[in-house]
């Protein structure tokens, strides 16, 4: 059972916000958890062999990110111990806050690479491909030969590698390399040669340049000043800047509609947005609901500061119950495959 | 209907026309061939038939091309991609995407044709092409046969009713290529698809195309039915080249033709035994070699020794064991068991460059090997690699042999195919090894071109030399080797003289032994030496 | 064209430079995490732009194509990266991006730099929050690489491209650090004095870029230097010999007599 590349999308989306919004390690334990589980239950069997090694990241990110703060963070009121104040920087005194404080940014860190790590796993190659816009439409080209070519250029490498071995060369230094880089990447460019012709011959696009139309370049640069604009009002503490923003947003938006009318073509069996799909992302998007200006939800638990002194975080149950939205694919998938038992 | 009048045609900055005063009409439902030297301009004239000449080499012209009434120069290659598909050489560079499908739908998904109608087309293309079952299949799982029938799929997909290929099987084996040839004719005969074809296996081609049209330097020289047109032209398959030279008429194109004339010429009774040149000492010897890749025997033992003087052939079909025997010898690939001796030595626990001072081993993608400057900059490479001395000299006598002298400071790669590949047999062998291990040298070469590297290798045999040859051209065997030793699934299932072991395999045996079972003969100089002697 | 991207580019740094040490100032409704969520939204948003614009100048086959292939090759490197020896922080992806820049323009660099580093994310499964980061920057290396002057002697221009290779192994890491600093470290500055923002803000980022990358960054330059001085020159060679081919599009033809 698969989904939708562009539901997966929404799902990252979400989640990775959530991730960066919230420092309360009630909130970021229960996304991590989410996340790790989503993936274990959504990832194809067949995942391609070399994977991340989370854990070890992880564990890395968080050791580093605690020990960092504690050693440049001399605030917070319980002071385990003291360097001596004449070294640089880390002098002064270090605090249970300033450790604990490095460690939920590292568990944050941590959090929203699980959510990439995730989607990475679980979205075969071709179709992350295929999520470029429609008006990108000649770079997701580019992108998709040079994924046909990876594997190739591999084969040829070792080839290459090979044939200078047999004529007595040894690889000894970093120039040694020459004669497998240089006809590899000429090899290379005569292959790109090769290739342009047969994709001309098949009809591909025109030979001339198209001109990106002025509205739509008008609108794109616009819409980047909005953007910019709104986030540096942001700064200033202005909480329109974030309407300014999607304004901003909204605008380039439409700018790529505009272009993506320039592109005639069209799709070989696209695949279909099933209401499996629709589940996913509405799961996905109930999770943003507390953010929102509605009653009901202590919003303020999102954010979670051990400083001036340490205390337990807050948790509301109604927004806990809120993430869980994001743990749809996995419900669907348990619901499938025992479905699919109880049938066979 | 193709209609070319008049067309001369020039590359950017090149000295000489590539095309000249061509004229040429060729019928709707024409299967055409066109052969003739390489460099002769066959696929420029290809290019031309779909607008890529001129708009994607640019260059200068004269003269005009129609193709369906259709001005080639003025319509340009997006508009004629639906009245001519094309396909070309190389089958590793014309895949766009990653799939087979996907790849089939590019053309149609740029001509926006609407999705249900792409449905249709696609079926029906993969069904033409019978490649149905590999539908879903990655492309770097495919074979370069498999590759080359995805292509011409691809090039269908628009539905044009003309197919121009520039080479298409040059690059693959003999099963392969068949395999490519004949949904080439079936597309011909069923659909009635106007084919152009440039190919130099005529053997396998010849008796299903309407016409044959030769060029050379540039200019048509010989236009007609493939019959008339082959007794001109001095090129062909053995059999045409018997014929032509015993006068048979008509010239048969097949074994089959050539029978009727073949009861005529009386066979010997008793083989005449060639007394060879007795090989001196063995060069290589392999004993009892064994080879494992990933848990899976491609290699069980495997003896044979090759001898002073002496080439012997290994042939197989792909996947028999054939190149993995090669590496293993020049250390690349390090065997189980068993042992391999380079000129009494063995080859156990010695580094690649060290046996390879020993062995020259031709690769079978020459330009893997090339990335210096100059031709001769390449051969130094080599000396410099093994820290030998160079003596201009010497080099100077081995670019003469090569027939190199008047582009030794070229930059290779600009070179033609057979140049190029002499220059890298140049870069292995300027080390003087007595072994030459030879893999696939003459795949996509021409007659011309071959029979040059015939005449080095023959010099080279005869100062003492030894060759280890592995092909799937047969031709070329019966032409060179001693002996000929056949791999299946890793292990010698047949040794023995060239002639022996050719004649006794109906598969494998050359035109010359089919036409004349029991004879002995497997070229046709055997047979002309026999009757006029 | 040009300088409307080197003028969006320009304004995008310093503007997040001055966002965060202002964030830093006037913290009361920033915290530590929407700045880092703002940063990547304008980056991504200025990727959006830029990609845009300059595929407008890339269409035709031959670049597509070579483009395409050029990445393939370049994040190949990138797998093979134990074949070549080397330095730990150091990739050998920035000297051929450095090089195409080069030879083909600041268009094609630009592309060149962005692509690779999506495409090898996208195929070692390496996609991340910092994606945006590093296919900013990378393209705006080879942009940068494409606007070199381009001296006649070759021992200038190999001397050239290395002090940039060299210059660029720590922009690089400079840059990129900007990404992971404030998630690392944040808001525990709030109890500071307002006033002392900016100064403290820098004098904390060059404190932390020196503690965590300065070596790590240093043996991408080394890298570069080494890779660069290797085979800087046989890969421009092979390069400019191609772009002839790559960039023909015209053709004249002779009128029927």
């Amino acid at each position: 059972m698969t989904f939708d590349a562009r539901a997966w999308l929404i799902w990252l989306f979400v989640g990775g916000l959530m991730a960066i919004l919230t420092s309360n390690p009630l909130y970021l334990a229960l996304l991590l958890f989410i996340s790790r589980m989503v993936e274990g239950a959504c990832a194809p069997i067949d995942a391609n062999g070399w994977r991340l090694p989370f854990w070890r990241i992880s564990l890395a990110v968080l050791v580093f990110s605690t020990l960092f703060n504690m050693l440049m963070a001399h605030v917070g009121h319980t002071t385990l111990f003291s360097l001596p104040t004449s070294w640089p920087l880390v002098g002064g005194p270090l605090t249970l806050e300033a450790a604990v404080y490095g460690f939920l940014s590292g568990l944050r860190l941590v959090t929203l690479l699980s959510f990439f790590l995730a989607f990475n796993t679980i979205v075969p190659t071709h179709e992350m491909a295929g999520l470029t816009p429609r008006a990108l439409h000649e770079l997701g080209l580019i992108m998709l030969i040079a994924i046909t070519y990876v594997p190739e250029t591999m084969h040829q490498f070792r080839r290459i590698r090979d044939a200078q071995a047999i004529r007595g060369h040894q690889f000894d230094s970093l120039r040694a390399w020459r004669p497998v880089i240089i006809p590899l990447l000429i090899a290379g460019l005569e292959r790109a040669l090769n290739l342009s012709e047969t994709m001309v011959a098949r009809g591909y696009g025109s030979t001339t340049q198209v001109k990106t139309p002025p509205r739509a370049r008008l609108l794109m640069f616009a819409g980047l000043l909005l953007a910019l604009g709104g986030a540096i009002r942001l700064a200033w503490g202005g909480v329109d800047g974030w309407l300014i923003m999607v304004i901003g947003m909204l605008a380039i938006v439409l700018a790529y509609r505009e272009l993506s009318r320039l592109f005639v073509h069209t799709r070989y069996r696209p695949r279909r947005w099933m209401l499996f799909d629709t589940l996913i992302a509405l799961g996905a998007l109930l999770v943003m609901f507390p953010l929102l200006p509605v009653p009901g939800f202590d919003r303020l638990s999102l954010a979670f500061s051990p400083y001036p002194e340490l205390g337990l975080p807050p948790f509301d149950l109604w927004i806990g119950v809120m993430f869980l939205g994001l743990a749809m694919p996995a419900l669907i998938v348990a619901i499938y495959s025992s479905g699919v038992e109880a049938s066979s | 209907m193709i209609a070319v009048r008049n067309f001369t045609f020039s590359y950017p900055q090149a000295r000489e026309p590539a095309l000249k005063d061509i004229d040429w009409v060729i019928p709707d439902g024409q299967f055409v061939l066109v052969a003739g030297p390489s460099g002769s301009g066959k696929s420029t004239l290809l290019r031309s038939l779909n607008g890529l000449i001129p708009h994607f080499s640019g260059g200068s012209l004269s003269g005009n091309i129609t193709v369906d009434d259709v001005d080639t120069v003025l319509a340009g290659p997006r508009l004629l991609s639906r009245i001519v598909g094309f396909v070309a050489q190389d089958p590793e560079a014309q895949a766009v995407l990653d799939q087979v499908e996907g790849e089939i739908a590019f053309a149609l998904e740029n001509a926006a044709i609407s999705p249900t109608e792409m449905r249709v087309r696609v079926e029906e293309t993969l069904d033409l092409l019978g490649l149905t079952p590999l539908r879903s299949r990655s492309l770097s799982t495919l074979s370069g046969g498999e590759r080359q029938r995805l292509a011409i799929a691809a090039a269908l997909a628009l539905r044009p009713h003309i197919l121009v290929l520039d080479e298409p099987t040059s690059q693959l084996d003999p099963q392969s290529a068949e395999d490519v040839l004949r949904a080439l004719v079936r597309l011909n005969e069923d659909l009635g698809l106007t084919i152009v074809l440039a190919e130099h296996r005529l053997e396998r081609i010849a008796r299903y195309a309407d016409r044959l049209t030769w060029l050379e330097d540039g200019r048509i020289v010989a236009d007609g039915p493939v019959r008339t047109v082959l007794a001109q032209i001095n090129a062909g398959p053995p059999i045409v080249q018997l014929g032509r030279a015993l006068g048979w008429q008509p010239l048969p194109l097949t074994v089959k033709e050539g029978k009727s004339f073949a009861e005529d010429i009386p066979v010997p009774q008793t083989l005449e035994v060639e007394t060879s040149a007795v090989p001196g000492p063995p060069l290589l010897e392999v004993n009892g070699l064994r080879f494992a890749y990933n848990g899976q025997q491609t290699l069980r033992d495997i003896d044979l020794s090759i001898g002073a003087g002496e080439a012997v052939a290994l042939v197989g079909r792909n996947g028999a064991g054939k190149s993995t025997l090669l590496k293993c010898i020049v250390g690349l690939l390090r065997p189980q068991s068993g042992d391999i001796q380079v000129s009494g030595q063995s080859v156990r626990n010695r580094p690649v460059a060290d046996i390879c001072r020993d062995v020259g081993y031709l690769p079978q993608n020459p330009d893997d090997l090339l990335f210096a400057e100059t031709v001769i900059d390449e051969l130094r490479v080599t000396l410099q690699n093994h820290h030998l001395p160079e003596s201009s000299a010497d080099l100077d006598s081995l670019l003469r042999r090569l027939k190199l002298t008047g582009v030794d400071a070229s930059y290779p790669r600009d070179l033609s195919v057979g140049q190029r590949q002499r220059v890298a047999l140049g870069a292995v062998t300027v080390t003087r090894p007595r072994l030459l291990l030879l893999d696939e040298p003459t795949r996509g070469l021409d007659a011309a071109t071959k029979a040059s590297l015939v005449a080095v290798w023959r010099d080279w045999l005869a100062e003492g030399a030894a060759i280890l040859l592995v092909t799937h051209d047969v031709e070329l065997v019966a032409m060179i080797a001693d002996r000929t030793i056949m791999l299946s699934g890793g292990e010698i299932i047949a040794a023995g003289t060239t002639r022996d072991v050719l004649t006794s395999s109906p598969h494998f045996a050359p035109q010359i032994a089919r036409l004349f079972p029991n004879s002995g003969w497997i070229t046709p100089a055997d047979v002309l030496k026999h009757i006029q002697p | 064209m040009l300088a409307i991207v080197i003028g969006l580019v320009a304004l995008a740094y310093p503007f997040i430079m001055r966002m965060i040490a202002s964030s830093r100032a006037d913290a009361a409704m920033l915290g530590s995490s929407e700045v880092p969520f703002l940063t990547g939204v304008l980056i991504s948003l200025c990727l959006a732009v830029l990609l845009v614009e300059l595929q407008g100048h890339v269409a035709g086959a031959k670049t597509v194509a070579a483009l395409g292939i050029m990445i393939a090759v370049t994040s190949t490197l990138r797998f093979i990266e134990v074949g070549i020896p080397g330095p730990g922080g150091f990739s050998p992806i920035f000297a051929p991006i450095i090089l195409g820049g080069y030879v083909f323009g600041p268009r094609f660099g630009f592309l060149l730099g962005a692509m690779t580093l999506l495409v090898s994310a996208v195929i070692t499964a390496g996609v991340g929050p910092w994606l945006p980061y590093q296919m900013f920057t990378a393209g705006w290396i080879g942009l940068v690489a494409g606007g070199l002057p381009h001296p006649r002697r070759p021992r200038v221009e190999i001397a050239l491209l290395i002090g940039f290779g060299f210059l660029w192994g720590f922009v690089y890491g400079f840059i990129m650090n900007l990404y992971t600093w404030p998630y690392l470290t944040g808001d525990p500055l709030i109890t500071w004095t307002p006033g002392a923002g900016v100064a403290e803000a820098v004098r904390r980022y060059v404190a932390f870029y020196l503690t965590t990358s300065f070596l790590w960054d240093a043996a991408a330059a080394v890298g570069n230097v080494v890779l660069l001085a290797a085979l800087g020159l046989p890969t421009i060679r092979a390069l400019t010999r191609f772009r002839g081919r790559m960039q023909f599009q015209v053709f004249h033809q002779v009128p029927n007599p």
